[in-house]
């Protein structure tokens, strides 16, 4: 087997532990994205329901995993895909008849929110200081890069691709990487000043909670990316002789582990939270446990049922205009940096 | 506020913000949330909060200047008329029976009126 097929495999089958792992534990109160209260999911129809959800997913798993063996590595990201949506929705419906009604109490502080602090936009300035750092360190150096600059790399951490060097071969990574840095920015402050600080007064500790939590994931991801990209961007430059890039495929799953362990670690911190009747929403309004469209709620930023951040109201003209913002960026970003 | 109760959403808010101002938690000066900010906390129409603030403003506990963030103001209380005092005599009337149908003592009763007279500002 090829360092790639292997870096694959345990790619395949880290993310088959976490889809297991995750859906079924989330949200207190919410069960595959429906509002059932907290006992349910440790009642027998509960259990019965989870079985269901992990047939797919390890069948699609294994599937996955039986494709990236013969090398068809495409076709196997899309078949875990597959079975992840198939358990998914099938569930949903599954669970859907059984939704209870959300509490009608509604409280809101009337204090200014608590916006980013001083640490986020600590964090926020070190990101753009380590880019920068490289983007001048190649500048500097421009003469000493190679005529023939590396601009892929496979699973393996070999350089497979090249092209001559311009401002696009050269600096691509670092544009890419700053659009990236952007996107996680506007994420971050969008959840800081942007989300819904009330709801029903018993789901106050868990909501206070998963914004604090939420806000946290953006601005570490926007850390540990930055130093990852500026690893790429460097390797012509720290290895002239091989375009390795330091630790190879460690490289690659050392950022899996990183991304999955975020996840596990969110959570982890959902298992801690006190007791919560769900998220106030109206489950008439969730489509496949992943869509809100609720033209009566002025939110444009909702808590994901399925505990992993927010997702949009697309009700609301102002989720469309923000997922054209997002498009251009990472369009604008995609030109300038490939070209 | 409760989206189940049968009292105009607008009405409700206004009611929890004059409660805290009567309670000395709010005082004058302190500064209150904007309507979007408000709405999208408490997922109602914004016009439901611009509505609650315009009753407020009318009675005088807030100013809403336009373009200004909302304030508590220091209110100059209006004199009140005969009939006022006879409405609100009514309604106490009625809470005191509907205590006594829920079964409070008379002693017990009036212990939480005398509470609740203590606990008013001048």
């Amino acid at each position: 087997m090829t360092p790639a097929a292997i870096t694959l495999l345990i790619t395949i089958l880290l993310v088959g532990v976490v889809l297991d792992y995750v859906p079924s534990r989330v949200r207190r109160g919410i069960f595959f994205g429906v509002t059932t209260g907290g006992e349910f999911p440790h009642s027998e129809g509960g259990r019965a329901t989870i079985r269901h959800y992990r047939f797919w997913i390890w069948s699609g798993t294994v599937f996955a995993a039986m494709l990236a063996l013969f090398g068809q590595i495409g076709l196997s990201v899309f078949v875990q895909l597959a079975g992840f949506l198939a358990g998914w929705v099938l569930t949903w419906k599954r669970v859907r008849p059984l939704a209870i009604q959300p509490g009608t109490t509604r409280a809101a502080p009337l204090s200014p929110p608590e916006g980013m602090p001083a640490w986020g936009f600590a964090i926020v300035v070190i990101s753009v200081l380590i880019l920068g750092s490289a983007a001048v360190a190649l500048q500097m150096n421009y003469e000493l890069l190679p005529d023939q600059y590396p601009v892929h790399w496979g699973a393996s951490g070999a350089a497979d691709r090249f092209a001559p060097k311009t401002f696009r071969s050269v600096f691509g990574a670092l544009v890419i990487g700053s659009g990236v840095l952007v996107l996680l920015t506007l994420t971050a402050f969008a959840i800081a000043y942007g989300s819904r600080r009330g709801g029903s007064p018993e789901n106050e500790p868990s909501r206070s909670s998963f914004r604090s939590v939420m806000l946290r994931l953006p601005l570490l991801l926007m850390l540990v990316l930055s130093v990852q990209i500026v690893l790429i961007a460097l390797t012509p430059l720290l290895r002239p002789d091989t375009f390795r890039i330091p630790g190879g495929p460690l490289y690659i799953i050392g950022s899996l582990v990183v991304i999955l362990g975020g996840v596990v670690w969110v959570i982890h911190k959902w298992s801690e939270l006190p007791g919560s009747s769900g998220d106030d929403t109206p489950d008439e309004c969730w489509h496949w446990g992943m869509f809100y469209y609720n033209p009566q709620d002025p939110a444009v930023m909702v808590e994901r049922r399925d505990g992993m951040g927010y997702t949009l109201n697309f009700a609301q003209p102002l989720s469309w205009i923000g997922i054209v913002a997002v498009a251009s960026i990472v369009a604008t970003t995609m030109w300038l940096g490939k070209g | 506020m409760d989206l189940a109760s049968p009292e105009a959403a607008y009405r409700q808010i206004a009611g929890q913000i004059r409660l805290l101002i009567v309670e000395g938690v709010l005082n004058p000066g302190d500064p209150l949330p904007g309507v979007r900010r408000l709405s999208l906390d408490l997922g109602v129409h914004h016009n439901t909060v611009a509505e609650a603030y315009r009753q407020l403003a009318n009675e005088g506990w807030i100013d809403v200047s336009h373009g200004k963030t909302a304030r508590i103001t220091d209110r100059e209380a209006p004199v009140p008329a005969p009939s006022d005092a006879e409405r609100f005599r009514d309604r106490l009337r009625h809470l005191v029976a509907e205590m006594r149908t829920m079964g409070f003592p008379a002693a017990r009763i009036h212990q939480e009126l005398q509470n609740f007279t203590d606990s008013i500002k001048p």
